[in-house]
């Protein structure tokens, strides 16, 4: 069974703890903190002194203006920040400085401590080339591939034509899906490579490309792991993320429907072993692609809290968020990997300020309306509140609606019934895509892999199933109210007539009233 | 109950026009014609822009933005945009019609990156005029009709409002 809390306290926890991050994430690791009796810091853009980040912290410390290169990216000011409010830990977040070594670092330089890895994990699974090499040593299945990055286009053409066709290119030096690129064929190879260096080049400053096998209809799932500073590390079981735009994640669900209890386990075990190569320490995340015979291959480590983390809490019942906190201050794991296990089916959409019937892009914009689902099951880790100004210079992130079922069908019909009481105005947001997503009969049956969206999602997709007149109807009733409210607050007088009829009509309604 | 005359919008939904009449007909009940059919509405604002409605017996909700004649409307999750204009809002649109097509407005908040095209310059239906970066995601604007670049009004690095006007064809 797990220890308890008193048990296990090797120490005090924090006192106060900053968080440097902003929007939902923040809002995530201040709940936690408060929970753990820590005061929480935020720091915040110029645009963001409003943001419920900083409306839920303890204290708040500005760091300059909007542009996360001059404020959130800013080691420098986040670090002085640390110092002045004399927090004594940092928290990431996820994004922004999650995953850079050099602020791991200047943290410790600073005597705080980074809720997080080491530097040198980081920098480990940073290098998605050192990383293969690494994960190969430890027993881990990597995708085949050439072992080293490529700086010249007759290696990759030799690699190539030895590797065979389809292929995949990727950058050397980061991931994110940039600088890849899918290679059907060998005619398709010159073109394809001089894109995906360019795309490398400009995001990561560095065009070295290495080249794998392409796995045909992948699917994503990625292992949860924990480490202390005691040698422990346990597995968390998986998540799925197959339904991605623009190699984006939207839709994830725990456990997946993909794997059996044996790969499931084999892929925990895997996991653990790759964590383990690095001296992980904290939360982190082992993702596989996985093909349509079950084989499961190595693509790369998230060395931070992930995004869609809220389907696991919700499957084992262990807050992550205070996990890496109590692991950061020195104390050993409060479970061994018997005492995990899953039930239950957890599901969550990703609720962004975006447009998917305009190719899925950012739609931001002032919240006029906003009615969040609650009820069994549900969770909604948001970040923003009704009058809060969707910026055009973050990740259009709004919240995570999080349902869980005691098993699949019920997580899925429980979701449903939340989208349809979630309302968003003002921002454009992809509600009706879930509501789509979800429905579909191949999401029903599991039937699914990373080119889901690609495959199924057409426009005009989301038209069907609303009644064509009930957006008139919504917009004549509001005419009709914003007319009276002019008219009442004009009086009985208006300085300027208004002679187009319906407002005099409207005016006659609210002074009967 | 009032006898006063209903009021009319013509409603813009996309390529599509629609004639809407609404007549209030008392304690939150509307008689909405649309394009001629007919629906008695019970319509009760629950909130700031929410409303619940009652038609046949049958309930729905809906929440409502607007700014000028512009609308957006949430129904089951869907934000749908449209445009309500009175009669003199409507021959005023009419008038200016010939002229829209020739304006390149912002669809959305966000900064200039790059300006593909100088005034003079003949440019193709659909041809990129410029770049505009909105949430870390650059979008190209393209020409809403063949002709000459007759003005361009922003400069990179500019912050555009929605509907703001960033270059005219001619």
């Amino acid at each position: 069974m797990a220890t308890s809390r008193s048990e296990r306290a090797s120490g005090p926890l924090f006192k106060r703890i900053l968080v440097a991050n902003r929007g939902e994430i923040a809002v995530r690791v201040m709940r936690a903190c408060r929970e753990l009796g820590i005061e929480s810091v935020a720091v915040y853009s110029e645009p963001d002194r409003g943001a419920l980040h900083v409306r839920q912290a303890d204290h708040a410390y500005p760091i300059g203006p909007a542009r996360a290169a001059e404020s959130y990216l800013r080691i420098d000011k986040l670090i002085a920040a640390a110092k002045e409010s004399g927090a004594e830990a940092v928290h990431p977040g996820y994004g922004f400085l999650s995953e850079r070594a050099a602020f791991a670092q200047a943290c410790a330089d600073a005597g705080l401590v980074f809720i997080g890895p080491s530097a040198r994990a980081i920098t480990a699974m940073g290098d998605k080339v050192e990383a293969r090499r690494l994960m190969r040593k430890a027993g881990v299945p990597v995708v085949p591939g050439s072992d080293d990055a490529l700086g010249s286009d007759a290696e990759v053409e030799k690699v190539a034509s030895e590797m065979g066709f389809p292929l995949m290119l990727k950058a050397a030096g980061g991931g994110g899906g940039k600088g890849m690129r899918l290679v059907e064929s060998a005619d398709k190879l010159k073109s394809a490579l001089r894109a995906a260096r360019s795309e490398a080049r400009s995001a990561f400053g560095d065009d070295r490309v290495y080249v794998e096998k392409a796995i045909v209809r992948p699917r994503h799932i990625e292992v949860q792991v924990l480490g202390d500073t005691h040698g422990h590390v346990v597995h968390l079981y998986e998540r799925e993320c197959s339904i991605q735009r623009r190699h984006q994640k939207v839709i994830e669900e725990s456990p997946s429907t993909a794997i059996d209890q044996k790969t499931r386990e084999e892929m925990g075990r895997v996991a653990v072993a790759a964590a383990r190569a690095v001296d992980y320490v904290g939360a982190g995340t082992i993702e596989f692609l996985v093909d349509q015979e079950r084989r499961f291959y190595f693509l790369e480590m998230n060395t931070r809290i992930q995004v869609e983390h809220p389907i696991t809490e919700a499957v084992t019942g262990v807050d992550l968020v205070k996990a890496q906190i109590e692991i950061a201050a020195g104390w050993a794991l409060g479970f061994a990997q018997e005492d995990i296990v899953q039930r239950g089916w957890a599901i969550e959409c990703r609720i962004y300020a975006e447009d998917p019937e305009n190719g899925f892009l950012p739609a931001p914009g002032r919240i006029v309306v906003l009615r969040v689902p609650s009820g069994i099951g549900i969770r909604d880790d948001s970040g923003v509140y009704e009058g809060f100004e969707v910026s055009i210079n973050y990740d259009p992130i709004l919240s995570k609606l999080v349902a869980w079922g005691s098993n699949r069908d019920e997580a899925i019909d429980r979701m449903l019934r939340a989208l349809g009481e979630y309302v968003i105005v003002g921002p454009t947001a992809n509600i009706a895509f879930h509501r789509w997503a979800l429905g579909h009969p191949a999401f029903r049956a599991g039937d699914i892999d990373t080119g889901f969206i690609a495959r199924h999602f057409k426009p005009g997709a989301l038209a069907e199933g609303t009644e064509a007149d009930l957006p008139l109807i919504g917009a004549a009733l509001a005419a009709m109210a914003r007319a009276a409210t002019v008219a009442s607050a004009n009086g009985a007088r208006p300085p300027v007539p208004p002679r187009s009829r319906w407002r005099e009509l409207a005016r006659r309604e609210a002074l009967r009233e | 109950m009032s006898s006063t005359r209903p009021a009319r919008f013509t409603a813009l939904v996309g390529e599509a026009t629609h004639a809407l009449e609404v007549e209030p007909l008392g304690e939150g009940r509307y008689r909405i014609a649309i394009d001629g059919r007919e629906r008695i509405v019970d319509g009760r604002e629950t909130g700031a822009g929410t409303f619940s409605l009652l038609i046949d017996h049958a309930a729905a909700e809906v929440s409502v933005a607007s700014r000028g004649d512009e609308f957006q409307v949430a129904v089951g999750g869907r934000t749908h945009r449209l445009r309500l204009l009175d009669e003199r809002a409507r021959r005023r649109q009419r008038a200016a019609a010939v002229d829209g097509a020739r304006e390149v407005r912002a669809a959305m908040p966000g900064k200039v990156v790059a300006v593909l095209v100088e005034a003079g310059a003949r440019v193709e239906r659909g041809q990129g005029l410029l770049v505009i970066e909105a949430m870390k995601m650059e979008n190209e604007i393209g020409a809403p009709r063949a002709g000459t670049v007759s003005e361009v009004r922003v400069k990179p690095g500019q912050a555009v409002e929605p509907g703001e006007l960033l270059a005219r064809i001619d």
